[in-house]
């Protein structure tokens, strides 16, 4: 069997065709070689700036595969700013909560404190130390950037791009999009027993939605008894977009179709094609998916969005990260529309997430050296391809 | 005595049981039924939803009174006995992560 004409992946004659590997989702030498090549220096999103709306706000990201915790704050100055969550004095993280309000960070463990701005304002017991000079032991700072409201951070000294520029290939498309007109609504967190590339790639096709979705989001988004195709499959250097159209016929249940008079949900979402207008996001479909290097997702439909963050806590365990976002809600309807449409995403998720447990579960037994990617999984191979780029450089 | 629910909705009493804060709540108290129990729910809250949420988006949805505040939990409870009877069939389908890993964090937020 050879695959044949109408190809996504013509459009990527570099991306190779050949099966690919097993080793790098079980070997921890390719997982440290991750730590060091991808997450202690590639661009990745840790929040919202409306997290830290306010001066003095703060939220603090752990993150445990680049060994440290970040503290993000908006400094008394209004300037939101990241920093290692470390005192100066022997390491302990200064911000302990997940999130909150405040002047000042005192370390809990003898009392060291810093301003909003990361600077060192007091030193306990001052003149009994050897010497500390004020102003070179602030809170070490991290590359600290926004985009669209998402505010992203680089732990390298020097990173090999501005943030601009790294998103730069994605930014045409998805900006317009309107991002800050919608709050968070509802969020779920998974620790799963897989490794990180199995999760990000499992959202990186749809053609497994007729097969593992049969029972949801299928029938909300796909054409039963069709092949399923992408509307648009686009690879912009690391970045990835799988978009999918709305089916040609969409039949919802009693109660989706109750709630959509109400409001917006997911599932009327997923089954409405979207125009391009005016200074709005270049539309590709119903649902554009996009795929931001490493280890985040945007997902764009009308009236609603979602995001994804993974990370990765061992070769073998893995935070999934989901949030959905809506239009601030002024009524009990668009309540109840919202409720449904992220009651239906969940459960959608909750068989991804099944589903990763299973492969993790068997792919350590060496029975696979090689698996297999079919046209419609070429973000499969343009991830694993810009992995193996950092990894091996 | 002060009912429970608002006029009109009497007929929902027998699943006030159902009537929780929380999705964590809701999805536990819906998994924790029978099939024939949360179709009973279903079907007599399904004719009556339209009634229901026109009623409640006629109050401020941060001052609802204890009993409307009810009525929109089992609104909200509605929208978990939908995944078990028109998606799953089933109140506890087998190849789904468990909520109880799969953790909404929004209850938090608000």
């Amino acid at each position: 069997m050879s695959a044949a004409g109408d190809l996504f992946m013509d459009q990527y004659p570099e991306l190779p065709r050949t099966p690919v590997p097993v080793e790098p989702y079980v070997s921890d030498a390719f997982y440290d070689k991750e730590r060091t090549a991808i997450f202690k220096r590639s661009w990745v999103n840790v929040g919202r700036e409306a997290d830290v709306a306010e001066a003095g706000q703060y939220f603090v990201r752990n993150i445990e595969i680049a060994e440290t915790s970040v503290l993000v704050v908006r400094g008394s100055d209004g300037v939101v700013r990241a920093f290692h969550n470390m005192c100066s004095h022997r390491g302990n993280p200064v911000a302990w909560e997940a999130r909150g309000k405040c002047r000042y960070f005192t370390c809990q463990f003898h009392g060291w404190a810093y301003d909003t701005k990361g600077a060192l304002v007091h030193v306990s017991d001052a003149d009994r130390f050897f010497g500390i000079n004020l102003a070179e032991n602030g809170l070490t700072p991290i590359h600290c950037g926004a985009w669209q409201g998402f505010i992203f951070i680089n732990l390298a000294d020097a990173p090999d791009e501005s943030l601009e520029d790294f998103l730069a290939p994605v930014t045409e498309f998805i900006d317009g999009y309107p991002f800050t007109t919608m709050v968070k609504a509802h969020g779920y967190r998974a620790v799963e027993n897989v490794n990180w590339k199995t999760l990000i790639e499992a959202q990186m096709e749809g053609w497994h939605l007729p097969y593992l979705h049969k029972n949801t989001l299928a029938r909300t988004a796909t054409d039963k008894g069709k092949r399923f195709k992408h509307a648009a499959l686009k690879a912009f250097g690391p970045h990835s977009l799988v978009s999918s159209a709305a089916p040609e016929t969409f039949s919802p249940s009693p109660v989706a179709a109750i709630s959509f008079r109400y409001g917006v949900g997911t599932f009327d979402a997923f089954s409405v094609e979207n125009e391009t207008e005016g200074k709005g996001p270049k539309w590709h479909g119903a649902f554009d998916l996009y795929h931001i290097f490493p280890n985040f997702y945007v997902g764009m439909l009308r009236g609603t969005f979602f995001t994804y963050n993974v990370w990765p806590l061992a070769r073998d365990k893995t935070v999934w990260e989901v949030t959905v976002y809506y239009p601030p809600v002024e009524n009990a309807g668009q309540l109840f529309a919202q409720s449904v449409g992220s009651v239906g995403l969940r459960d959608t998720l909750r068989e991804d997430a099944f589903t990763h447990e299973q492969i993790g579960r068997v792919i350590g037994s060496g029975a696979k050296k090689y698996f297999h990617l079919q046209d419609e999984e070429t973000a499969i191979r343009n991830f694993l391809s810009a992995v193996n780029e950092r990894v091996d450089a | 005595m002060t009912s429970l629910l608002p006029a009109g909705f009497d007929l929902l009493e027998p699943f006030l049981g159902l009537a929780l804060p929380t999705e964590r709540e809701r999805h536990a108290a819906i998994g924790a039924a029978s099939m024939a129990e949360v179709k009973a729910f279903y079907d007599a809250m399904l004719p009556v939803l339209p009634k229901a949420l026109d009623h409640l988006n006629t109050l401020p949805l941060d001052a609802l009174p204890s009993a409307e505040r009810r009525l929109l939990d089992l609104c909200l409870a509605m929208a978990e006995a939908a995944m078990a009877v028109e998606m799953f069939d089933e109140v506890n389908p087998p190849y789904l992560m468990p909520v109880s890993r799969f953790e909404p964090v929004h209850d938090t937020w608000i």
